[in-house]
């Protein structure tokens, strides 16, 4: 099978023969979690026939939660005119407060959450166009 | 000994590894401990250790582990004699330790007179200056209860509630005045000024402020996470000394009076105004500053009463010259370096003092040298963002020197709600070199599979120059450039296909998703799986 290493980027083919001594892997859905002389991995399979849509974060139309947590403010809304840099939505996650920054100018199109609402790591914010 | 019976049976009103950490020290006693949970810490392994346990509520901190009311009868209905708060949560509040006192139980801990004298940052400052400990110069204190509403820009007001308006209050003498008056007198403190939460503590709601137009947001957002994090949203902004080391004493007080320093810890490797690495003793400190610093810090824990473990911080400047920062009226996190370097049990001495003992003979030095270095749930390679998820696997490192305190088992959800630190591992040596291979080894030994952690970036923090030479200061984490982990062996890319290959577990979906445990995935260790 075809394997990304999720903090490079590397792909590589590896055969599933078994788990080497002094490695530990587990599986959580789509992740392999790999331990391995006292470094960390995490890769995941790359889809045969799907290439991947790789997309500059300039071009990116929607801003994702940086992490799971509450949504504790929004800055924007329907319509708004951003410059980049601006912060559209402010979320916090385990005492710690964070901006999601607009990565570009732009007009909002779609305001996806509110204030007090629990999203996940990835879920979609806000979209720009 | 004996006297550690009047206290009978301890509530633990904390979670994670200090709540483990409190119930070993109460069965090593010879006393029971209660353990109380959120419904996001059922399965926890402070729920497990204690002798008992109960149910505060939901997940979310302010219904469960901040709720005093909650607390209070937990600890009537298993008939406690005594509350142990730990660290964070109510440990710093004296409402709580007057409820805990006002419910005839024993609190363990500062009374709650010093706690507020202490738990002010700017009260603390003032009680400081008069007993004659250096404080940070040029300080300049807001209140933001009262008074009127006034835009930060200068120029003109705002709309009330707008989000750039602020209250600004003037408490004291030396804040008294208009707001323009208060902005020309932060202004000839010279940026960069710290702006804090004024009950703060670990850091939380602080910003660096380096320009008049960013001190709107700054005050506007610290005073939301300090709303959040402790309730009093009270805000004040100091002189920013540039990477100064954070040099903090530990001091015990008993019931009798005496009060005595256990040396200091190094804490200067800090990022977000939060600790990642201490050690003790400190790299930079010579016999004779280390007389003058304990001597600072038992003046300012007389200057209040003080009766318990505390801890008073300090700045240090490479020229010698030390100023107070704050008291922390509580056990701390980084309390470990100090047990191991001086072979003292802290949480032990809180339950001897808490039993009204007076304080034993304890060594005037350290005869370790001891490291720790924090375990966050959070991804270097994503900004350092906190991280949740379910820790598939964790293994903790062991061997000759080597200490773990964790809140963590195998298997465990590591929740939102709470604070990243998933353990801390500290190594203490005859040497400081000693110690520092020993953490690294340890580091390296550890395994934390299914949330991202920052182990492999403490390896190498641990390995670079600045702390392999004991140069640092609080500034260093911003500068610092460490070597990238390396790119995955073809042993990582043959594990990754092993236990993806084959059929999809009922598990399926991304990591964002709840698991229903380790179990359901396929998991290998070693060579023999």
């Amino acid at each position: 099978m075809r394997l990304r290493d999720l903090r490079t980027g590397e792909e590589r083919e590896a055969a599933g023969t078994d788990v080497a001594p002094g490695t530990t892997a587990i599986r959580a859905g789509d992740i392999a979690w790999v331990a391995h002389r006292g470094e960390t991995y995490r890769l995941s399979s790359v889809p045969r026939f799907s290439p991947r849509t790789a997309r500059a974060p300039e071009d990116t139309p929607s801003l994702e939660a940086p992490m799971p947590g509450r949504i504790l403010g929004v800055r924007t809304a329907v319509g708004a005119t951003v410059r980049k840099g601006d912060t559209l939505v402010l979320v916090e996650a385990m005492k710690m407060e964070h901006a999601v920054r607009a990565p570009r100018d732009g007009t909002v199109t779609r305001v996806l959450v509110t204030e007090g609402q629990m999203v996940g790591l990835g879920d979609v914010l806000v979209e720009l166009a | 000994m004996t006297s550690f019976r009047r206290l009978g049976r301890v509530l633990v009103a904390n979670r994670g590894e200090i709540a483990v950490r409190v119930i070993r020290a109460c069965r090593t006693a010879g006393l029971e401990s209660v353990a109380v949970y959120s419904d996001a810490d059922r399965e926890a392994r402070h729920v497990a250790l204690a002798d008992a346990a109960v149910r505060l509520g939901p997940a979310r901190a302010r219904e469960s582990y901040l709720s005093i009311p909650l607390l209070i009868s937990a600890a009537k209905e298993t008939r406690c004699d005594a509350v142990h708060p730990g660290y964070g949560f109510l440990s710093e509040n004296a409402d709580f330790a007057r409820a805990v006192t006002g419910a005839g139980l024993v609190w363990i801990g500062p009374p709650a007179e010093a706690m507020e004298a202490m738990g002010s940052k700017i009260s603390a400052r003032e009680r400081m200056r008069k007993a004659g400990v250096p404080v940070v110069p040029g300080a300049l204190i807001w209140g933001l209860e009262e008074h009127e509403e006034i835009s930060l820009n200068g120029k003109e007001k705002e709309p009330k509630a707008s989000a750039g308006a602020l209250r600004v209050a003037s408490a004291r003498p030396e804040t008294s005045g208009t707001f323009k008056e208060n902005l020309s007198l932060v202004s000839s403190l010279g940026f960069p000024v710290l702006v804090k939460a004024s009950a703060g503590g670990g850091g939380k709601g602080m910003r660096i402020v380096r320009d008049v137009a960013s001190l709107s947001e700054a005050i506007a957002s610290c005073r939301r996470e300090a709303a959040m994090a402790f309730g009093d949203s009270t805000v004040y902004v100091e002189k920013y000394l540039p990477n100064p080391r954070h040099i903090e004493v530990q001091i015990l007080g008993d019931t009798h009076g005496n009060v005595v320093a256990l040396g200091e810890r190094e804490c200067s490797i800090q990022r977000r105004h939060q600790k990642v690495v201490e050690e003790c003793p400190s790299p930079a400190v010579t016999p004779e500053l280390r007389a003058r610093l304990s001597k600072a810090a038992v003046e300012a824990a007389r200057a209040v009463g003080y009766v318990s473990a505390g801890t008073v911080e300090f700045l240090l400047e490479p020229s010698g010259a030390f100023w107070f920062l704050e008291m922390n009226t509580r056990l701390q996190v980084e309390h470990p370096v100090t047990e191991e370097a001086f072979s003292v049990d802290l949480v032990a001495l809180q339950l001897r003092i808490a039993a009204g003992e007076r304080l034993p003979d304890l060594p005037a030095a350290p005869a370790f040298h001891a490291i720790e270095a924090r375990v966050y749930a959070e991804d270097p390679d994503a900004g350092f963002l906190p991280q949740a998820g379910r820790l598939l696997v964790w293994a903790e490192p062991s061997g000759p020197g080597v200490r773990v305190d964790s809140g963590v088992i195998s298997g465990q959800a590591v929740d939102v709600h709470y604070d990243p630190m998933l353990a801390k591992i500290v190594a203490k040596g005859r040497t400081r070199e000693e110690a520092r291979r020993r953490l690294v080894a340890a580091l390296r030994e550890t395994v934390a599979l299914g949330v991202a952690t920052n182990l492999s970036w403490l390896g190498r923090l641990l390995e670079s120059d600045p702390v392999v030479r004991g140069e640092t200061h609080t500034g260093l984490l911003e500068t610092l450039l460490l070597p990238a982990p390396p790119p995955p062996p073809d042993e990582v890319f043959a594990a990754a296909a092993s236990v993806l290959s084959g059929p999809a577990s009922a598990a399926s979906g991304s990591t964002k998703s709840s698991w229903p445990g380790p179990f359901d995935t396929r998991f290998r260790m070693g060579g023999g799986a």
